[in-house]
């Protein structure tokens, strides 16, 4: 297993997709330049508060059959999902970010004053923040891995999609040494701060031309 | 050597290399091999590949040594990283010999490095001297740092080469389609960072090919004080029948070579799927082609990992914040005694939010140790913060390791004219590229009339000169002193910036709360003195910019024009100042402005004009049930519609809840359609902490004249139970966002039903479903719109 750890990945949240998980519509909605503004104003004030911390691990998958994935240190996964998504993989690269717990507080703050719009924004752009990382690891490690021949798929898998269960988050928080980041997990299997995130992809070998 | 690429390159366009690695996986090099130990068992394949290069017409090749560094060979067993290095240079130099330029190439380590990842700066520079170490020891002409996505990354393995050599050292970037690298760095910020750090040449390599390389190298040709560089590659690989394959064919990848080098590219070449066919198409698609010639011999600018300031691009004062400096700020004090960080950065967020757009960081106090805090508190604030920085610091020590690990180009606040202390610094700041304010102190002490700050001024630009420091690299300060102990110090500031900008042609800049100590009204003074001196020139000023304000006032320009002795006048006007009431319009039509601040989501507004309203004595209930529900009536039909969206909404929501909360004392109690006595129990059930969405609901029901009672979240059961007993609550909202939680709400109907409470139950939260809320007798309801027409609905037959 090889283990990596990413102190502050540098992103910058995306109004345009903060908007569109608030339910923005580019054809229907309208929307007033001042109120634009007051929104990219609240944008930029919860980027502020977030610094995203990431761990990830490349795990060499052991076995894998119609319904199991066996991985390096012996983490089994019962799913036939899961196992159809990591088809032809070899390795799996295991991710966890968190968007931390100053954000959080201060959604906490900003409700507890009663203004529910800045924590609308303010959760929003921790959720996008802290999913945006996965995705920036995804890019990083695709560049580190073309060099190897190896490549990684465009899409991701979590516990608690299809038939993986969400129990398994508690498996990929102990692999993945969330801990150390500042992330708990509950008995309900919670990541706490709430803008915690995990996810999987498989790692397949990609193969060239060759003129011999 | 380095001279002959510049040459090479004055003449016309040089001609890098192709892909190395694409190259080794076509000839047969294994999945999964370390491609330079592979090239070391195999060298014949690699030298054929380098003469392949040459021939297709390359003047620089490139050894097969990108991932040659200690980090990346010890992941296949090797550590003999000089001797790699070295080997594979010598191969490359018998394949193409004697006069052919090799670049020994220099790939990421694939680890982040302080202030980013935990790898230290230092070792990251000492991994890269060793690689550097062996490569010069093989022979190489020059040094190529490619494929970065992380400047500091770039930044340590330029420092370790210009720590080893003067030979020619090329940086490239890799730049992903969104115009910033991974970590961020956008071209023209990388440009300043690594042109003034030493490299002697700068640019992009890799990222998605050449057509979107053309925008990347456009976008630094304005500002390049040195060549540029585009070695794109042949586009993204694709997968196809399970192969990946680059798919994009020689002619096709030099169809935008004339682009790239009218773009500014001075050496190009290929990288990721490219070969020497595309080197050879590369070549003669730019046949006649002259290079782009840098103009200029340096840039007055600074930088971060993330952004950069142009002084000369700037229409506008640069206001360079003065508030990470603990003088006078004993919690900051505390905090750097205890080398905590946290305080710096908030201050650094507040004056981003006033309009900073650099940031002063003075870390001295007594207790402190700067050395160690310095280059803490700049890594610190480099994560949480994108302005560029000042390093204010008179320790030495403490600002060679600020300005080391510093990810961007710094300014260093400041160099004065005593010779001791000017010399060591002034090498500083060649060394590490930065630019400095000259503070024209220090020559015959503090300059006591003008002619005495010209001549330490240019006895400092003359000292800057022979240390290899362009003029445009400095920033003069204007020396602001106490206009009420030296009465004409304004003036020879004014005259000092007005003199700089157009005898000398240097930028400057002030201190400017200075000029108002120990009078009353600083800040108009310091108001009218800013005013004043844009007025003159200035190019930055180092304030608090939350108390920047740019109002003349004639009499605070007397006193700093030393017309009004001892500033007599000025007091007694501020002892009589009174601020003037602000005007602001009432609108026409109170009731529609009422109306239009609910549908803006006019939160702050609101209670003002609801209190206008009431002086035209419109009445409390009528302004309520004519204007103010079919407005927020009118906001959920936007909502549904999606003509707004949820901040839209949570946003009216407020609004109409702010002027609830002034006129509902002056209502009459009457009941809203029958429903104000209900009320309705809210909570997020037990294990669940999510509330957003349930504080949403909540505040949509009060302001259609509900009660209710939000229990908040992570509610037993029990509790949920007990509260409808105690309110007699006919309606029931509950909340969860999860699958593991959302099981808990069966369990609060279930104790609810057993004993024997025929309350209605609403379910709702991200998992929740309309089978799962059937299933559980209690109906759905998807938003806070819904929930309203959800809630007067079960209201009508509620019984407990």
């Amino acid at each position: 297993m090889k283990f990596f750890t990413f102190a502050a990945i540098p992103i910058l949240p995306r109004a345009s997709a903060i908007f569109r998980a608030l339910g923005f519509s580019k054809e229907k909605t309208l929307i007033k330049k001042v109120q634009e503004k007051d929104l990219n104003i609240f944008i930029e004030e919860a980027r502020r508060y977030i610094t995203v911390k990431a761990h990830a691990a490349r795990m060499s998958i052991t076995n894998l059959t119609d319904t199991t994935v066996s991985l390096e240190n012996d983490i089994r996964l019962e799913s036939q999902d899961l196992a159809a998504f990591l088809r032809g993989s070899q390795e799996v690269l295991l991710m966890g970010s968190t968007a931390g717990q100053p954000i959080m507080e201060l959604i906490e703050k900003v409700s507890a004053q009663g203004d529910l719009t800045r924590a609308v924004v303010y959760n929003a752009v921790a959720s996008e923040l802290a999913d945006e990382a996965l995705s920036w690891l995804m890019v990083y490690f695709r560049h580190q891995l073309r060099r190897e021949n190896l490549g990684l798929d465009y899409r991701r898998f979590s516990a608690g999609y299809g038939d993986l269960s969400i129990e398994y988050q508690k498996t990929f928080w102990e692999a993945l040494k969330l801990e150390q980041i500042g992330i708990r997990i509950t008995e309900e299997f919670f990541l706490l701060p709430e803008k915690s995130v995990t996810a999987l992809s498989g790692i397949r070998t990609i193969g060239y031309e060759r003129k011999d | 050597m380095s001279e002959k690429i510049k040459k090479i390159s004055k003449k016309r366009v040089v001609f890098l290399d192709g892909a190395m690695g694409t190259q080794l996986q076509r000839l047969g090099m294994p999945q999964g091999a370390c491609p330079e130990l592979w090239c070391l068992k195999n060298p014949r394949i690699l030298q054929d590949i380098h003469r392949a290069y040459q021939k297709s017409g390359s003047d620089i090749i490139y050894t097969c040594t990108f991932g040659a560094n200690a980090v990346k060979l010890q992941q296949y067993g090797a550590n003999d990283v000089e001797r790699i290095n070295a080997q594979l240079a010598r191969i490359a130099r018998k394949a193409v010999g004697p006069h052919m330029l090799i670049a020994g190439d220099i790939g990421p380590t694939g680890e982040f490095i302080e202030p980013f990842g935990p790898m230290s700066f230092e070792k990251a520079v000492e991994v890269f001297k060793q690689q550097i170490k062996g490569l010069l020891a093989g022979g190489v002409d020059l040094l190529v740092i490619e494929t970065m996505m992380d400047i500091q990354e770039a930044r340590a393995a330029l420092i370790a080469a210009r720590e080893l050599t003067k030979k020619f050292v090329m940086v490239t970037m890799t730049i992903e389609p969104s115009g910033r690298t991974l970590n961020g760095t956008d071209p023209i910020t990388a440009l300043i960072t690594l042109q003034s750090l030493g490299a002697n040449a700068v640019g992009c390599n890799c990222s998605a090919g050449p057509k979107e390389m053309v925008k990347f190298i456009r976008a630094m040709k304005p500002y390049a004080t040195v060549p540029l560089v585009a070695k794109p590659n042949a586009g993204l690989p694709q997968l196809h029948n399970g192969t990946t394959v680059f798919q994009m064919k020689p002619a096709q990848f030099a169809r935008n070579a004339k682009a790239l080098v009218r773009g500014g590219a001075c050496l190009i070449g290929g990288c990721c799927g490219t070969t020497p066919e595309h080197i050879s198409a590369l070549k003669a698609s730019v046949k006649g082609l002259q290079p782009f010639k840098t103009a200029r011999v340096a840039l007055s600018a600074v930088s971060s990992a993330r952004d950069h300031v142009i002084f000369e691009d700037r229409k506008k004062c640069v206001v360079i914040g003065e508030s990470i400096n603990p003088t006078r700020r004993k919690a900051l004090q505390q905090e750097f005694r205890e080398a905590k960080t946290a305080l710096a950065c908030q201050l650094a967020k507040e004056q981003e939010h006033e309009g900073a757009v650099m940031l002063d960081v003075n870390v001295g106090a007594a207790g402190v140790d700067e050395e160690q805090l310095m280059p803490l508190v700049v890594g610190a604030l480099s994560i949480s913060s994108s302005l560029p920085l000042v390093l204010d610091t008179s320790c030495l020590r403490a600002m060679e390791k600020a300005l080391r690990v510093y990810p961007g180009r710094a300014l260093i606040n400041s160099i004065c004219a005593e010779r001791s202390k000017m010399i060591p610094l002034l090498k500083l700041a060649a060394k590490y590229g930065a630019m400095f304010i000259a503070l024209p102190v220090g020559l015959k002490g503090v300059p006591k009339n003008l002619s005495d700050r010209k001549h330490a001024i240019q006895y400092l630009v003359s000292n800057a000169k022979r240390c290899g420091i362009a003029k445009e690299n400095i920033i003069v300060d204007g020396l602001v002193m106490a206009v009420s102990s030296l009465p004409g110090s304004a003036q020879d500031t004014l005259k000092t910036v007005r003199w700089c900008r157009n005898v000398l042609r240097c930028h400057t800049v002030v201190g400017l709360s200075n000029v108002s100590f120990g009078l009353p009204q600083r800040q108009v003074l310091n108001g009218t003195f800013y005013s004043l001196l844009r007025k003159n020139g200035l190019s930055a000023v180092i304030a608090h910019p939350g108390h920047l304000s740019i109002k003349e006032d004639a009499y605070a320009k007397d006193v700093l024009m030393d017309r009004d002795k001892d500033a007599r006048r000025f007091i007694a006007h501020a002892q009589n100042a009174q601020e003037l009431p602000s005007l602001n319009p009432a609108p026409l039509d109170i009731k529609e402005a009422v109306r239009q601040a609910i549908l803006d989501g006019n939160r702050e507004q609101i209670v003002s004009l609801v209190q206008k309203a009431e002086a035209q004595e419109i009445d409390a209930s009528c302004l309520v049930h004519d204007v103010m529900i079919p407005a927020i009536n009118k906001v959920g039909e936007f909502f549904e519609a999606k003509r707004y969206f949820l901040p839209q909404l949570v946003a009216s929501a407020e609004a109409m809840k702010n002027a609830f909360a002034y006129l509902e004392p002056k209502l009459m109690r009457k009941k809203a359609e029958g429903l104000r006595k209900t009320v309705v129990i809210l909570a997020t059930v037990q294990g669940d902490i999510h509330d957003i969405g349930k504080n949403i609901v909540a505040l949509m029901l009060k302001n259609h004249g509900l009660e209710v009672v939000d229990l908040g979240k992570d509610v037993p059961a029990s509790r949920i139970v007990a509260e409808i007993k105690r309110h007699h609550s006919p309606i029931v909202g509950l909340s969860a966002l999860m699958t593991t939680t959302m099981v808990n709400m069966r369990e609060v109907v279930d104790l609810a039903r057993a004993q024997g409470l025929r309350c209605r139950f609403m379910v709702g939260g991200a998992v929740v479903t309309e089978d799962y809320a059937q299933s559980l007798g209690a109906t759905f309801s998807r938003d806070g719109v819904e929930a309203v027409k959800v809630v007067r609905r079960l209201a009508e037959n509620a019984h407990l």
